[in-house]
């Protein structure tokens, strides 16, 4: 037991738990990755509608405590992954920009919900068509709102990207939820 | 502590009509006066507008000014035809040269005489400046910098003239008609090379983005978020050197979405507190000018996004109102029916998020577990968790599924319940009393003043309910009351916690009653008036006329009668009024919102001094500001 190899992403409790593991050999990028994905702090961070959703995500009926994601920093300090959950104003996007250059290395950015992803419903003076336009983002959840599902379908999206290093990409969401 | 009297019993105080008493005392410094869909309007010369205001709220009982708005006659004179004119027949917009461009509505209320006037003046381009109403009424203070910021309207003599919503750098006055909405073009392609080369490349370092902004066919480049700081900061004098200039927000876990909150603190001690809006502002109202009436509904959603039901309900009463539709009987019970639920999910996030600013956790997860009930039933009805859509002019969209009496009535069932597990949890809880009884004390005059509505102002004991008062959808015909504080005049967070509570027992038996309603009634939930509503789909392949309605209605939307009207319903926040003005055409001229959230947060720098840190943010949630529907 104690010399069974095990790869990174085959680790599985009950194990985990117990902390009897045996010896695992392993990438010592492959470990960091893991360890990225069940380590990752958020930024509290709400702009609109789509923070109720997100809100709703990590509250009690949908718990997103189940995939260790539940520890909300409100200082970006702390934080490695933005969901930019809302619309994005021109008024608010230096603050946006400002947030993010405040977030340490790594960091990942999810826009949540379709005018974080490209304006949504709004087209006019006042409103960014999509968060990329100031910030690089890996994943992309469609809805307005996106569902919680949709949510945790985007997050566990981008462990898997973070898990298999994959480049700086993004990711597309679609179908999921689009009727909010 | 003095007993208060409740408002209701002071009706009796007789109030003169006030078109007859401001005629008497202003003589023809009225300039016309007009009476469409039942709200009188008087034209006023410019000079006497604080004095006719005064006269209203001194001699009249006009004890609020609820609203200040702005529309732009700019190119309409000329070619489509007016609602101005229409409605004033004898004091057309060329009566002055050259002809005037400008109208700023006031709105007034008075809760003595459940009265509403309007008064508006014309200005022109060149000249567009009014007499400011802040020394009668000061909760125009937000409205006229509103006009002021979207409308490019100055109003003389205001303390603090600044723009509110955008950004300081903003070039332009976005309401305005000869302002373009300034969209950027969509890409159609599914060619992703193409989509790719939007994505940015290389990340410029944190330096504001340059913005574009269309001004007059032209562009300017500014730097956005420009001079952010600067407003703030001018407004406290701190020659004494001893104070310090906090920034609170707009990123800010307690400030229940992007509030930026500019305060002067000595130590622990705020001494001033001044907010700072228009992080989320949206342009909604503008792009509303872009859309048919019925395309516009799903904007009122992504106002207030607690109450999305609300919104619905308060913009299809006003095209209602404005093109005299009926309603058929079962869908004003399940307008009547949702509201409410509607109402409970948003207290529920309201009470929710108050008690875990102040570190009761516990009562947020609690308060979610709930929502999610009402979610459902939303869902049950629209397929949608939040952004229903589902009200729409003339009824509703559909009917609703099997099963969904059924799972209301469990919902019913199971809040009386969780209720008074709430009260189990907070009422007598030492921490929340001391946090919250006495804090944020603020008196009648005050929320009268300041424009407060709904559950803020009765908890200053004024018993007053639009949905009593001026009722629509049938309110009437419900058996229940609307719960206002009996004790004192002033209100407190723990008064506001408590009446909270109470109307959502209250809208659990309006719910109870539209259930049995519901059961008795059937028939169609949609009007049958062709003009308005599609023909049902058997309709169709029968006659040629429903077909022509379906094509007409599906291509350009219904044409309601020129004319403008205010309707106002009562959100869970208060006063939650839509002005629509049309030209005849398939898209409004104009549509402002009267949002509840925008006048209730000014009380916020009234209350805060004398306060520390942590208290702020317990005043925040009790104001329960929604963002997007303070911004737009
Ligand atoms: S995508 Fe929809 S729900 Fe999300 S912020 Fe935009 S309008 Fe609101």
């Amino acid at each position: 037991m104690s010399n069974q190899v095990i790869p990174a992403n085959q680790l599985r409790a009950p194990e985990e738990k117990t902390g009897a593991m045996g010896t695992a050999f392993f990438k010592l990028e492959d470990a960091v990755r893991w360890a990225r994905t069940k380590s990752m702090w958020p930024l509290l961070f709400g702009l609109a509608c789509c923070a109720i959703e997100m809100m709703a995500t990590f509250a009690s009926h949908y718990d997103l405590a189940r995939f260790g994601m539940e520890v909300y920093r409100a200082s970006p300090r702390q934080a490695d992954l933005m969901m930019v959950a809302g619309r994005v104003s021109r008024k608010m996007a230096p603050v946006v920009r400002q947030l993010y250059d405040q977030m340490p290395e790594p960091k990942w950015v999810i826009a949540m919900g379709d005018c974080a992803s490209c304006g949504g419903v709004y087209n006019n003076y006042a409103i960014l068509q999509g968060v990329d336009e100031i910030i690089p983002v890996d994943v992309y959840i469609s809805g307005c709102p996106p569902r919680p599902e949709a949510l945790m379908y985007g997050i566990l999206q981008l462990h898997e990207k973070i898990k298999h290093g994959e480049p700086r990409g993004q990711i597309r969401i679609e179908n999921w939820g689009l009727r909010g | 502590m003095a007993i208060a009297t409740p408002l209701s019993e002071t009706t009796t105080l007789r109030v003169g009509d006030p078109v007859t008493r401001l005629r008497e005392k202003f003589g023809d410094k009225i300039l016309a006066v007009s009476e469409f869909r039942g709200e009188t309007t008087l034209q006023v010369a410019r000079e006497i507008l604080p004095d006719a205001a005064r006269a209203l709220r001194d001699e009249l009982a006009f004890d609020q000014c609820v609203d200040v708005t702005a529309l732009d006659w700019h190119l309409q004179a000329k070619n489509a035809p007016n609602p101005h004119e229409l409605l004033f027949n004898d004091s057309p917009l060329s009566d002055i040269e050259p002809p005037a461009r400008f109208q700023v509505l006031y709105h007034f209320l008075s809760h003595a005489a459940n009265a509403r006037v309007r008064l508006t003046v014309l200005l022109q381009e060149d000249d567009a400046v009014a007499p400011t109403l802040t020394d009668v009424y000061r909760g125009v203070n937000f409205f006229e910098r509103e006009v002021y910021d979207l409308m490019g309207v100055r109003f003389e003599g205001h303390p603090f003239l600044q723009r509110i919503l955008l950004p300081q750098t903003q070039v332009g006055h976005p309401l305005r008609k000869d302002f373009a909405l300034g969209y950027e073009p969509v890409e159609f392609t599914h060619n992703i090379e193409q989509i790719e080369a939007r994505k940015v490349k290389n990340v410029p370092p944190a330096r504001p983005r340059q913005a574009i902004f269309e001004v007059d066919g032209g562009t300017t480049e500014v730097p956005i978020g420009g001079g952010l700081t600067a407003t703030i900061h001018e407004r406290f004098d701190d020659s004494a050197n001893e104070t310090m200039l906090i920034n609170m927000g707009p990123h800010h876990p307690s400030t229940h979405g992007v509030l930026r909150v500019g305060l002067q603190t000595a130590g622990e001690k705020i001494i001033g507190a001044m907010p700072d809006i228009g992080y989320l502002h949206t342009g909604i109202e503008k792009n509303m000018e872009y859309k048919t009436y019925t395309k516009a509904i799903t904007l009122t959603d992504r106002m207030d996004y607690l109450a999305p039901l609300s919104n619905n309900l308060g913009f299809c009463l006003a095209v209602e109102k404005l093109m005299q539709v009926d309603v058929p009987e079962r869908a004003q019970i399940l307008r009547v029916l949702l509201g409410e639920v509607t109402r409970i999910a948003s207290h529920l996030v309201a009470i929710g998020t108050n008690a875990m600013d102040i570190g009761a956790v516990s009562m947020f997860t609690y308060a979610f577990r709930e929502r999610e009930y009402a979610m459902d039933i939303f869902e049950m009805v629209s397929g949608a968790r939040m952004m229903t859509s589902y009200f729409r002019v003339g009824g509703c969209a559909l009917d609703v599924p099997m099963g969904f009496s059924d799972q209301v009535r469990e919902f019913v069932r199971m809040m009386y319940g969780r209720i008074k597990e709430y009260r189990a949890l907070l009422d007598k809880n030492p921490i929340w009393e001391e946090r919250t009884i006495g804090v944020g004390a603020y008196t009648r005059a005050d929320a009268l003043q300041l424009g407060l509505t709904g559950p803020m102002l009765r908890a200053t004991g004024v018993n007053w309910d639009l949905r009593l008062a001026q009722s629509y959808s049938g309110y009437e015909t419900y058996d229940f009351e609307a719960p206002y504080n009996t004790r004192s005049d002033t209100g407190d967070i723990y008064e506001l916690y408590r009446l909270k509570l109470l109307e959502m027992e209250q809208s659990l038996r309006i719910i109870e009653q539209a259930l049995e309603r519901l059961r008795k009634t059937g028939g169609p939930v949609m009007t049958t008036n062709r003009k308005v509503a599609p023909p049902p789909k058997q309709e169709l392949q029968q006659s040629m006329e429903s077909l022509i309605h379906h094509f007409k209605l599906w291509t350009e939307g219904f044409k309601p009668p020129v004319g403008f009207v205010y309707q106002a319903i009562e959100s869970p926040r208060g006063e939650l009024g839509y002005l629509i003005s049309s030209d005849g055409t398939n898209k409004p001229h104009r549509v402002h919102v009267r949002t509840p959230s925008f006048a209730n947060l000014q009380i916020l720098s009234h209350i805060a001094p004398g306060y520390s840190i942590s208290d702020l943010v317990g005043l925040i949630a009790m104001t329960d500001i929604v963002l997007g529907d303070v911004d737009r």
